[in-house]
């Protein structure tokens, strides 16, 4: 790790592409985010503040992922020194590889109830999973069935990769474009370029 | 219990059947239609599949593929440039009248470009899968939709996969071309909410011409499952200079209208050209491409057909 997988390409392509990752509904390698959510959040809401109140445990980076991923070293999972963490409680930016049905099945399994200062999940959706007079009602079970399984906040963006590429290419057609990035709208062309190729990477979900 | 083998399954699925569904795709299919979107459903065993787009270059993985393969199969091919960084990188090129489908090769690929395509499934398994995805049929009045390939081609395991989604309540739905005698179809009977039924040309001869089998026993068929009271949701891919005249949009109305109240909706499916790709991915060419039906063409068929008292839309 301290050589940020150089001279270790064989096992680093190993860990990416063949180890289980968070986000595809495995038990395996879902169990670590009931373990890593569960210690952080008793420990954080264990202590106490200046004012003399328990502290609450959040997870939502907003786009500060990208910025503490420029301060991190490389870390086991097959990240590289300085690429962008995760954004709030949704897998890594690729690494669900089973549609979205999975990624919120292994996002469901730690409780959010303990995380009283709220959570972040984004989801993007391709426009064409979303068409027809249907459409609004799916995007409704889908966030129905997140939030009865005990989510708390859930981010939708529906717009292409294709489109956020072009718009990265030629941003003054693009001017428009709003995307969500936690809790506020941004206009994609203003937002810096790693957050950008942080939004695009992340996994799209289509039909 | 049963072993059946999938090229696919996939979540969130909101065309195949009412709600949001997760559809397992059974791989084989009697038919060869020319305009098949997944051309690795046809097959009935695993077929190698390359994807050029995920492959790191041979000097990135020190030509393991290469290297893994008993049969000499796999050559140098063609290069690529990398988006990120601009460099040239060395593809492969798999010399398929060598390959056997080991799926050595595969096994050495950590990025997935060579990968296998086909799973094998118990029953059990199958169901104990799609089962996972529970909550959001019930949210969504969805539920499971089995289609490939040919399911029937995989009866024994077809069934027993139906009768352990409806043990838990579960809707079905079987997407199916209808090409296999009844008796083989009637097993599906009582585990049914919905067929799913293709309806490719009405002239036996035309159809047989083009995707390889005559068309008597699919409208026989039809018939027996309307007879039955099963609900059918009839599909019809609109292909160009094949199916889409007059004559024949006509005669598959008529059909339709035929078989009454059993036919719920008819779903009119322009051709597409977004598959194509996936030719290159089990072999080294490309079917016929077409252009696709344009909007206009689609609401003429649509409101043609629709004047058989028909409920039709459009894909």
């Amino acid at each position: 790790l301290m050589n940020n997988w150089e001279g270790y390409e064989d096992l680093h392509q190993y860990i990416l592409g063949r180890c289980s990752h968070f986000g595809n509904n495995d038990p395996e390698a879902d169990k670590y985010l009931k373990f890593v959510a569960d210690t952080y959040s008793e420990g954080i809401t264990r202590g106490t503040s200046p004012r003399n109140c328990h502290w609450t445990a959040g997870c939502w980076p907003v786009t500060l992922n990208v910025v503490m991923g420029m301060f991190c070293e490389a870390t086991p999972d097959g990240r590289k020194k300085g690429q962008p963490l995760t954004d709030g409680i949704s897998p890594v930016q690729g690494m669900d590889k089973n549609g979205p049905f999975a990624t919120i099945n292994s996002i469901l399994k730690f409780d959010q109830a303990n995380y009283a200062n709220g959570t972040l999940c984004n989801m993007k959706f391709h426009p064409t999973a979303l068409q027809g007079s249907e459409g609004d009602k799916k995007l409704r079970a889908v966030m129905e069935t997140y939030f009865r399984g005990g989510g708390m906040e859930l981010q939708i963006n529906v717009v292409s990769a294709d489109t956020l590429r072009k718009a990265q290419e030629t941003p003054k057609e693009y001017e428009d474009l709003v995307v969500r990035i936690a809790g506020f709208s941004a206009y994609f062309v203003e937002v810096y370029k790693e957050a950008q190729d942080d939004l695009i990477r992340r996994t799209e979900m289509s039909v | 219990m049963t072993t059946g083998r999938l090229y696919d399954i996939q979540g969130f699925s909101v065309q195949d059947g009412p709600g949001i569904r997760t559809t397992a795709f059974l791989k084989g299919c009697p038919l060869r239609c020319p305009w098949c979107h997944s051309p690795e459903s046809q097959a009935f065993y695993k077929q190698l599949s390359w994807m050029s787009m995920r492959c790191l270059g041979l000097e990135a993985c020190k030509s393991r593929c290469m290297k893994a393969c008993p049969k000499n199969a796999i050559e140098e091919g063609p290069l690529k440039t990398d988006i990120a960084t601009g460099a040239q990188l060395r593809t492969v090129h798999v010399k398929r009248e060598l390959c056997d489908n080991c799926g050595a090769c595969a096994d050495k690929c950590y990025v997935e470009a060579l990968t296998m395509c086909g799973k094998d499934y118990t029953s059990q398994e199958l169901v104990d899968r799609l089962l996972q995805d529970k909550s959001f049929f019930e949210t969504s009045g969805g539920g499971v939709t089995i289609s490939g390939g040919e399911p029937l081609c995989q009866i024994d395991f077809v069934v027993e996969v139906l009768q352990g989604l409806k043990a838990n309540g579960i809707h079905t739905a079987l997407d199916t071309t209808g090409y296999a005698p009844w008796e083989t179809l009637e097993r599906t009977i009582p585990y049914v909410d919905l067929y799913l039924y293709d309806l490719k040309h009405m002239d036996s001869a035309k159809h047989k011409a083009t995707v390889a089998v005559p068309n008597e026993q699919i409208k026989e068929n039809a018939r027996k499952l309307a007879e039955a009271g099963k609900k059918l949701q009839v599909r019809i891919p609109v292909i160009p200079m094949f199916n889409w005249d007059e004559e024949n949009i006509r005669a598959t109305a008529e059909f339709c209208a035929g078989l009454g109240e059993a036919v719920q909706m008819v779903q009119l499916l322009p051709y597409h050209n977004l598959g194509v790709m996936k030719y290159l991915r089990i072999s080294d060419g490309k079917p016929m491409e077409a252009t696709p039906p344009s909007d206009e063409k689609m609401a003429q068929l649509r409101d043609l057909m629709a004047s058989y008292g028909l409920n039709v839309t459009i894909h």
